[in-house]
């Protein structure tokens, strides 16, 4: 029988310990509890005994630092002795067909709404996919149904839809603006709402004027595919962030937006919208301008004429811009703000309400104008009760 | 190739060499033991009257420092377990700290308590600790931890030669462990200076912006190089931001390192609550609010005793996997 030499443990801090001598040559015969090797840790040195008798066979040379444990030598039956030595385990290698995705790889795909499985099997080559391959990915991928080019057909339509037809919508965030959105909805003919989801658990299972909170956000994408509406639309105007996130998740995964456009608003000539727009009572978007995808506009907004409104901007009740003005992606506005003709707002700018903007504004700023300035006292009769002391 | 030891071993013996007026002293500093560490070895044959042995009275012998830093000396004392300091704290907080405020300046007390803190080596309950952030927010205290990533030299030249008592914190693990050489690995280090304490900025990739900030010091300074190189491998670009000094705290360098990013995860093996992670959390938020991405997420040990088993240890005191998923879950 064979019996291993191993490196001891010597104490609890160290995992590596130095074999300094061999005190038995090998091929020496070896009697049991006799020292047969020296080893030292920083703190100590340590006499290894043989735990069983025979012949010494050496596998590892001294004046090595060995980690506790592993096999360093051998006593054997016969002299000169075959011995298996045990295998030195390597830590398992990933085959290189496993593909995989890099972390950031697998963030942006699932930001996308991508099916990871379907860009695994989508992307060539071989080794991790990153980052770039899924944006390649997203760019080659097939356009969204609602990004479907508008088709001219013959007046006499022969379509499987009645002229009376409601798009059903369903509505995300069931909080003030919601019940915002129903009430417009509620005016609109062509469009009625079916459902509303929030991340908030109290809501679930309540209704915000007659529509039933189904469920989280998370529900939106299972509840289209089970045919519950046609269309989505985000009525949180608070939070821009959430407006994008949702827009971008559930766009990307082909999930149609729609636009609610209060029917007292006036939308004129050579408008170009995008989707997922909410545009609310007595709002006017002016000839030739136009509005990108999931703004929150008005009550009582007036985009003016060959204005360009760029992504998820809010405008509170009574924001009014000249002709020709740009504005950028994100940009919060208060309520009743002024702005003068051919200026641009730069994107991620917040606008206090009462601000009147007579110079370009760039990104990211926070805009505020002193209200309530007093200049100088009016000029009133002396005996005016008004009349301010000098 | 030193290792952070050999480096402050070396660091002693050149302050014993240049300057009269230090002293070291601790319990069983003497050669041939050289301290439960090793960090004073050989010096006391070298310096026999200038490095001496104390009876085990933690409260005595920083007393006697505080002493010997009034009258113009500069002790530095070894508490041989940090778990220990406890019996210090009078003397650090009512006394070192206080002295020259209470004097209206005219006293200073140069005081240098080393000690080693961390666990990891299953050594249980009160010998693993991390507790540094009892004595972190004190007034007129500074608390140094040195990292792999800069080593133990320079901030201890600093403590010495400053005029604050100082709570100079080392990592057992770090003891053996090879100083990050700056150029040699995958990782790009610079540093930048506050109060003549650096920061450490060590980041995983060579261009573009971080997608991730994590504020981290001493011991968790070892795990670094792995964590950061497995993030790499997942396209995470990772700004490791290391000081030297936990307190006060170097706001301005930390906060610039967070605004690079806007996502901010602070690592210590501390206890979670009320830990320096609390604190530069804060403190972040005060100086990076409008730009921050998520909230600062923090990574530290549970909420409890160290065990002595080394599996139980491994799951109450933070790993590189927990930096790793702190990472990936606040780009989530």
């Amino acid at each position: 029988m064979t019996t291993f030499v191993c490196a001891p443990r010597i104490n609890a801090n160290e995992d590596t310990v130095k074999l300094v001598v061999w005190t038995r040559q090998p091929g020496n015969k070896v009697e049991t509890g006799e020292t047969i090797a020296v080893f030292e840790t920083q703190k100590a040195t340590f006499d290894l005994d043989a735990e069983s008798g025979g012949y010494l066979q050496v596998r590892i040379e001294a004046g090595t630092a060995v980690p506790v444990g592993s096999v360093v030598g051998a006593i054997t039956e016969a002299p000169g002795a075959d011995v298996t030595w045990p295998v030195q385990t390597q830590p398992p290698t990933r085959p290189a067909s496993d593909r995989r995705l890099t972390k950031k790889a697998e963030l942006t795909a699932r930001r996308a709404g991508l099916d990871l499985a379907t860009v695994m099997s989508g992307t060539p080559g071989d080794g991790p996919i990153t980052e770039a391959a899924v944006e390649e990915f997203l760019k080659a991928r097939p356009k969204a149904p609602h990004e479907r080019p508008a088709s001219v057909g013959p007046d006499t339509v022969d379509s499987p839809f009645p002229a009376n037809r409601q798009q059903r919508i369903l509505i995300i965030g069931a909080g003030n603006a919601a019940v915002q959105l129903i009430d417009l909805l509620a005016r609109v003919p062509g469009q009625r709402p079916v459902a509303c989801v929030d991340d908030a658990p109290k809501l679930h299972g309540r209704t915000v004027m007659g529509v039933p909170v189904i469920g989280a956000c998370s529900k939106v994408r299972p509840a289209f595919e089970d045919g519950l509406f046609d269309a989505c639309i985000v009525s949180v105007s608070k939070s821009i962030a959430f407006r994008e996130r949702m827009f971008e998740e559930l766009a990307g995964a082909g999930i149609p937006f729609t636009n609610v456009i209060d029917p007292s608003a006036s939308i004129r000539t050579n408008v170009t919208l995008g989707q997922g727009n909410v545009i609310l009572a007595y709002t006017h978007v002016g000839a030739c301008s136009s509005i990108g995808n999931g703004n929150f506009l008005g009550p009582f907004a007036d985009i003016e004429h060959h204005n360009t409104v760029g992504n998820f901007c809010t405008f509170g009740p009574g924001v009014l811009t000249s002709g020709g003005v740009t504005i950028g992606d994100r940009v919060k506005f208060g309520t009743g703000i002024f702005i003068e003709p051919h200026l641009t707002v730069g994107s991620d700018s917040i606008v206090a309400s009462g601000a009147i903007l007579t110079a370009n504004v760039p990104d990211g700023s926070l805009v505020k104008t002193r209200t309530n300035y007093v200049i100088k006292p009016r000029p009133m009769p002396a005996d005016s009760p008004s009349r301010q002391r000098p | 190739m030193v290792t952070f030891l050999e480096e402050l071993n070396g660091t002693l013996r050149g302050l014993l060499e240049s300057r009269d007026d230090v002293v070291l002293f601790g319990e069983d500093l003497l050669d041939p033991y050289g301290g439960a560490f090793k960090v004073t070895q050989g010096l006391q044959r070298s310096f026999p009257q200038r490095v001496l042995t104390t009876p085990i009275s933690e409260a005595a012998l920083v007393g006697l420092a505080n002493g010997m830093a009034l009258r113009g000396l500069r002790p530095v004392v070894e508490i041989m377990f940090g778990d220990f300091l406890t019996l210090c704290v009078d003397q650090l907080v009512n006394h070192a700290a206080k002295f020259r405020g209470m004097y209206a300046g005219r006293v200073a007390v140069p005081v240098v308590v080393r000690t080693p803190m961390g666990g990891g080596r299953g050594y249980g309950p009160t010998h693993s600790q991390t507790l540094e952030k009892l004595l972190i927010g004190v007034p007129h205290l500074d608390v140094v931890a040195p990292s792999l990533f800069g080593g133990p030299a320079q901030p201890l030249l600093r403590a010495v030669a400053g005029d604050r008592p100082t709570l100079f914190v080392e990592h057992k693990l770090l003891y053996p462990a090879v100083l990050y050489a700056a150029g040699a690995g995958a990782l790009h280090v610079e540093e930048v200076s506050d109060d003549g304490y650096r920061v450490a900025l060590v980041r995983n990739y060579a261009s573009g912006t971080p997608d991730v900030t994590l504020i981290t010091y001493g011991g968790v300074s070892r795990m670094l190089e792995v964590a950061l190189t497995t993030l790499a491998g997942e396209e995470i670009r990772v700004l490791a931001c290391v000081p030297e000094r936990l307190s006060p705290l170097p706001r301005q360098a930390l906060a610039a390192a967070v605004l690079e990013s806007g996502r901010a995860v602070v690592a210590e093996e501390g206890t979670l609550s009320a830990g320096w992670g609390a604190e530069v959390a804060a403190a972040m938020q005060e100086a990076a609010w409008g730009a921050l991405r998520k909230p600062i997420r923090r990574v530290a040990a549970r909420d409890t005793i160290v065990p002595a088993s080394r599996t139980l240890e491994a799951a109450v005191l933070p790993g590189p996997d927990d930096l790793v998923n702190a990472v990936v879950e606040i780009l989530e």
